[in-house]
């Protein structure tokens, strides 16, 4: 028989209530190495051009005053985001946070996970790390990425989530 | 009639099915054009060129000739129990098999000559990608019956579609208003602009031979008045391109909606429309993800909405899987949300809407009028000196635009269901269950942060849904209620 109980709102349990892990460490130390390596990358090709041609050569002089601490300030923001990054783990849900400026909190039941991917590049191998990935239906806006778990976490998750899902 | 036929063992389509493998042919040749330009370029430069023109014939030999005609002797299909089979391809072979629970809905055409031959063009709508969908050019009445009866989903009665009352029916004034309250007038003139400018060239030669002729005493009196005589000619030209652009869309909305009709059979609403090609579109209540009814200036004026209901799909899909309604206006929206979401209660949709926080305006103006600006003129500034800051006052002119949105922007929600509205000069409104979403967002700015705010984004399977500018509590409460509901739903959601 259908029953249509009223809820109060009050009753519902909460995500701003939780309490969110926090990622490994390691991972801020990943973000900064990555781009160190996008800004020295990005400083050797500013360096080639100025050799090459002299209008560019005097443009990036001046430039290089308004780059330079814009360059270290996105190198240096990992540092202070990984205090507001974090996950949380529900019995039915999953929710993540991300975002220093604009921050973000997303939400999503394991029973609309259409399937997971765990992924590694070259450097989360070095620090045994994994990002994980939860697609569902419909999704093209960017589907859920947890970047910089563990790797072992990683794994336990997919797999609860996986189970989880199964049943709902 | 070859009545003969058992839809269980392997069936060929009817012969005119050859038709429609050619025009299949052909649109991919079409397609492919711009591909086959640089071997063109490189063939017409080299000493193979004396080859081009027997490889050419070959070519269109294959796929006007051989192409359809083998494609239609390797077509197969047939019906089992559970399932709907299809085996094709000439060299390479292809066999599709889809279960009958997995189609989401079909969709019917009959162009002409098919009409003369009682065959249809049957595509079976399924939640997967648009590439493996099935579609069987040329079978007969009989078959199609079937299809839908295995379609239905309880099994004892199947009410011919037209001995129920439909929900709505179009009269041919409706369909001339949908043809004058058409977007696609509005995409017609856009492509068709540069269309214009071009053509002048070959314009005034062919006025001036032909319209010269017949209108010269007419012209010569035109062009006689120095100024004046230019005011009238652009009045009459302007008339001239609209009536033609509101002819043409009027015309396509008659061939395309003439008859409508929409129904609700069982658990599904289907419409039949068109006259030359009969399209008849089905969709199963319980795959409705949300319903957008939507209002542009011209159907405010006329106070008619267009209804689309979207189903589960890939983004490409999204448009051409939806289910249109053309024309409906607001009773006939209340009985179609109704057969839809029977427990939604009253509609007070259309007026109740709870507003956004009103510092939308000056936000979303600051960041995307504003700023962006000011960088940009201050940037023009070593090349134009400071006189180009006055262009920071076209900034100004984006306000009234955003105001004029945030006082689209509105919500509302109850226990089950979520209303949302937007638009700039016109205006949409959705509606979704909460259950069926796919997963919720909250961001927050720095200033949203200070001032208890926050915008809500919902994805669902067929689109996403922003609130920008909502108190953080009602975006809080509006995340925690939607995981809730889809986290305690038995029900299927795609």
């Amino acid at each position: 028989m259908f029953s249509n109980d009223s809820i109060s709102l009050n009753e519902l349990p909460k995500v701003e209530d939780l309490i969110l892990k926090r990622l490994p460490t390691r991972y801020k130390y990943t973000q900064i190495i990555r781009r160190t390596g996008t800004v020295l990358i990005a400083i050797a090709i500013a360096l080639f051009l100025q050799s090459r041609n002299a209008d560019l050569a005097y443009a990036l002089s001046r430039a290089k005053w308004a780059s330079g601490p814009i360059m270290l300030a996105w190198i240096v923001l990992p540092l202070l985001e990984h205090r507001v990054r974090g996950y949380a783990v529900r019995q039915l849900d999953l929710v993540y946070r991300s975002g220093l400026i604009w921050r973000k909190t997303t939400a999503i039941a394991f029973g609309r996970v259409q399937h997971i991917e765990v992924k590694q590049d070259v450097l989360s191998r070095w620090f045994s790390l994994a990002s994980l990935e939860l697609y569902t239906a419909g999704g093209r806006a960017g589907d859920l990425c947890i970047p910089g778990l563990d790797r072992d976490d990683a794994d336990k998750l997919r797999d609860y989530i996986l189970a989880a899902g199964g049943n709902g | 009639m070859d009545n003969a036929t058992d839809p269980t063992k392997w069936n060929r389509l009817s012969p005119l099915a050859v038709l429609s493998f050619l025009f299949k042919a052909g649109r991919a040749l079409v397609q492919s054009l711009p591909a086959f330009i640089p071997a063109f370029i490189f063939v017409r430069n080299s000493e193979y060129v004396t080859y081009a023109f027997p490889a050419g014939m070959l070519l269109l030999l294959w796929l006007g000739v051989v192409f359809p005609i083998l494609s239609w002797v390797y077509f197969r299909y047939r019906l089992t129990p559970t399932q709907i089979q299809v085996q094709s391809g000439i060299l390479s072979k292809k066999r599709t098999s889809i279960d009958h629970d997995r189609i989401q809905g079909i969709n019917v055409t009959q162009n002409p000559i098919f009409r003369l031959a009682r065959v249809f063009t049957i595509e079976l709508d399924t939640a997967g990608s648009a590439k493996e969908e099935v579609s069987l050019p040329g079978v007969s009445q009989p078959v199609l019956d079937l299809l839908r009866s295995i379609n239905l989903a309880s099994e004892n009665t199947v009410a011919p579609a037209d001995s129920l009352k439909p929900l709505l029916q179009l009269d041919r004034r409706s369909v001339l208003r949908i043809g004058l309250t058409s977007n696609t007038l509005v995409f017609i003139a856009i492509i068709l602009a540069p269309l214009f400018s071009f053509s002048d060239s070959i314009f005034e030669r062919f006025a001036a031979r032909v319209l010269s002729n017949t209108f010269e005493p007419f012209f010569q009196w035109l062009f006689q008045l120095p100024l004046l005589g230019l005011v009238p000619l652009v009045l009459f030209t302007a008339i001239l391109i609209t009536l033609f652009l509101v002819g043409l869309s009027v015309v396509g909305a008659l061939i395309r909606y003439d008859g409508f009709r929409l129904n609700r059979i069982e658990d599904r609403v289907r419409s039949t429309a068109g006259l030359l090609t009969r399209h008849e579109q089905s969709l199963r209540l319980q795959k409705i993800q949300t319903i957008k009814m939507s209002q542009n200036v011209r159907q405010r004026l006329l106070r008619c909405f267009r209804v689309t209901l979207t189903q589960a799909s890939s983004h490409e899909t999204t448009e051409k899987k939806s289910f249109k309604v053309p024309l409906i206006d607001k009773p006939g929206i209340a009985r179609l949300v109704h057969h839809i979401y029977p427990r939604i209660g009253s509609l007070g949709f259309l007026s109740n809407y709870q507003r956004i926080d009103g510092r939308y305006k000056f936000q979303v103006w600051r960041n995307f009028f504003f700023i962006p600006i000011t960088l940009t003129t201050m940037a023009l500034v070593p090349w134009f000196g400071y006189g180009s800051l006055f262009a920071i006052s076209l900034a100004a002119l984006g306000y009234p635009l955003i105001a004029q949105r945030y006082r689209r922007w509105g919500y509302l929600s109850n226990d089950r269901y979520a209303f949302v509205r937007k638009g700039l000069f016109g205006e949409q409104h959705t509606i979704f269950e909460l259950r069926r979403a796919q997963r919720v967002s909250l961001s927050q700015s720095p200033y949203q942060r200070r001032k208890q705010l926050a915008s809500l984004t919902v994805y669902l399977a067929s689109e996403t849904i922003h609130l920008p500018f909502i108190p953080y509590d009602d975006a809080q409460n509006l995340q925690n209620q939607i995981l809730y509901l889809s986290e305690s739903d038995r029900l299927a959601w795609i």
